[in-house]
């Protein structure tokens, strides 16, 4: 039931992205590494596609050995997020994720997730609460339900701050009985034992701190964890990034570290890796952790002729995944600006003399006038930007 | 001819002219424009266009008229608040086009417009027009607007505007007045204290004091 209505919400989250604003943009992405522990293939590719919206995105992604025949696992993630109300005091964030894995040598398991995140949101920080709702399945354990989690961000110009924390309860078999989702050998166990001996129950507390700075074609970004359990020894983890943007377009990354204990879902081993991948699209980041009402700000615009009535429109904003343009020389619809390098992004459009207003919008936030831009009354209680052409 | 076929005559003569008339205005009317059309419900799509009718019978420029009821449109405002703020800038425009005179250019007009529903009184945009008999407002109307939207009394912005055209100050110039006012503002000086200062060290000279004081009316 859970799956179903996950899938349904997954597969409408493009199409209702795209209803509420400019056309989503996709993002195609690869990373590959090499790790020992994975048997049979050591070599690992991770193709990703992403498609973003005004006030959704959808993240998709895939583990793929070196040798298909050899595979003994596969895997594939699913995620997406859609923010309900993003002009409201407090924005809603409907967040769903999937992890599934499974091949000839390996049984199917994996784990859907739907969370619903209250946002308290600010222009440059804010805080959410988060109640979730997870479904296993091919596990031997239990997930007590709701899992509650709160967060808090804090953003300037190029930097960014994200720190979350979550709980959860659960019910698994005893250390003895008990299979490790890291393991690969054999099928495992998918039910808990029926003598209540044999079953404890956990309290999972699970923290993460994350790091972001960019500026201009450099984006570094640290993550890091840690999992408390009374069952078991503290899990910590840290991974950090680093992505250059060589073209509009194309993007190099590469990473080192431990993952996030969920990702184990889909991954071999949870021995440290380092990757190299790049992604082909205009778009920063394909992580879903940052909360989607996070956004960037403008913080600096131009308008300069190019030739006759064609005018370039160029805006800077550190840190946008999408940045769109109205006014009444776009019949007061959205145009998305193009990224070109950095945080800089630029429109050509056709501006008659006369005074034209505009508006800017990054994110999908607010419509706001262009910082520094003359401003007047737009006759229904609101302020916006204006253009003076001779 | 008997009495009964000139009624007849009569009658079907009236009912031809009628037809005709009928035809003439199905005719001339014009078709509602298709942006209105697409974005607008149909009863707010009509009630705006007898408002861009009666506005282009008078010589007002209309663009701005549908422009704005997409604005209205896109920022979800209700109907009526859509045809009244049409309504609102098609007066705007009309004062505007008075106050200007016919030779003003519609992006003059549409400044002046905005001007208007800003807050700024006719008096200030007829005085400008003395001080720039010839030259374009475009800008000083834009700077004028944007100095009220920004909480600077209407009387300190009209003089500081004046004041800048009367002594032949170059668009440039007084857009950058603006931008420094604007930076003042935000640093947390008060905006007639700022737009005083800026006034007078733009190398403009003295400028006259403000009929009021800066605590005085803000639109």
């Amino acid at each position: 039931m859970i799956r179903t209505a996950l899938a349904l919400a997954l597969f409408a989250m493009p199409f209702a992205a795209a209803h509420a604003g400019t056309p989503p943009l996709v993002t195609t992405g690869m990373a590959g590494w090499y790790d020992e522990q994975a048997p049979g293939a050591p070599l690992l590719l991770g193709p990703t596609v992403a498609v973003d919206g005004t006030h959704g995105v959808l993240v998709g992604g895939a583990l793929l050995s070196g040798s298909e025949m050899g595979a003994p696992y596969r895997g594939a993630r699913l995620a997406g997020g859609w923010l309900i109300g993003p002009q409201r005091h407090l924005p809603i964030e409907i967040k769903a994720r999937a992890f599934h894995r499974g091949g000839p040598a390996d049984p199917e398991q994996g784990l859907v997730r739907i969370e619903a995140r209250v946002n308290f949101a600010a222009p440059q920080a804010g805080a959410w609460m988060a109640i979730a709702k997870e479904q296993p399945y091919g596990f031997a354990g239990q997930i007590a339900q709701p899992l509650i989690g709160f967060g808090t961000w804090a953003r300037h110009d190029g930097l960014s701050v994200m720190f979350d924390l979550e709980q959860r309860a659960g019910l698994l078999p005893q250390p003895s009985k008990r299979d490790s989702v890291r393991s690969a050998e054999g099928p495992r166990a998918a039910v808990l034992p029926s003598d209540p001996q044999e079953i404890m129950r956990v309290g999972l507390t699970s923290t993460r701190a994350t790091v972001h700075w960019d500026r201009g074609r450099l984006a570094l970004e640290s993550v890091g964890g840690v999992t408390l359990s009374l069952a078991k020894p503290p899990k910590r983890w840290a991974e950090a990034t680093a992505a250059l943007q060589l073209t509009s377009n194309f993007t190099v990354f590469g990473t080192f570290g431990t993952r996030d204990p969920e990702l184990y879902l889909i991954e071999p081993s949870d021995s440290p890796r380092s990757s190299v991948g790049f992604r082909l699209s205009q778009w920063r980041s394909a992580s879903l952790d940052a909360p989607l009402v996070a956004r960037a700000s403008v913080t600096g615009w131009s308008a300069r002729r190019l030739e006759g009535e064609s005018w370039t429109l160029a805006v800077r904003a550190p840190g946008a995944r999408l940045v769109e343009v109205q006014g009444d020389f776009t019949d007061w619809q959205p145009l998305r600006l193009d990224h070109t390098f950095g945080d800089k992004w630029k429109a050509v459009v056709a501006l008659m003399p006369g005074v034209h207003q505009v508006t800017l919008r990054v994110d999908g936030g607010a419509w706001m006038p262009p910082p520094g831009a003359p401003t007047t009354a737009d006759g229904f209680g609101g302020t916006v930007g204006v253009v003076a052409v001779e | 001819m008997s009495a009964r076929s000139w009624r007849a005559a009569c009658g079907a003569a009236f009912a031809l002219a009628a037809a005709l008339a009928w035809l003439a205005s199905a005719v001339s009317a014009a078709p509602i424009d298709k942006r209105l059309v697409e974005r607008l419900d149909p009863t707010t799509a009509e009630e705006v266009w007898k408002v861009v009718e009666a506005a282009e019978a008078q010589g007002v420029p209309t663009d701005p008229l549908i422009v704005t009821a997409l604005e209205g449109a896109s920022k979800h405002a209700r109907p009526e608040r859509i045809v009244a703020a049409v309504r609102e800038r098609s007066a705007a425009l009309l004062a505007a086009k008075e106050v200007l005179g016919p030779e003003s250019t519609p992006g003059e007009i549409a400044a002046a417009a905005g001007a208007l529903m800003s807050g700024v009184p006719r008096d200030t945009l007829a005085r400008l027009r003395q001080e720039r008999p010839k030259g374009s407002l475009l800008v000083p109307l834009v700077v004028l607007a944007d100095l009220v939207t920004r909480q600077v009394p209407i009387e300190t912005a009209s003089m500081a505007v004046l004041h800048a055209s009367r002594l032949g100050t170059r668009d440039a110039d007084l857009l950058r007045l603006r931008s420094r006012v604007e930076g003042d503002i935000r640093r947390g000086v008060s905006p007639a204290a700022a737009t005083i200062a800026r006034l007078q060290t733009l190398g403009l000279g003295d400028a006259p004091a403000p009929p009021t004081s800066p605590g005085g009316s803000h639109r």
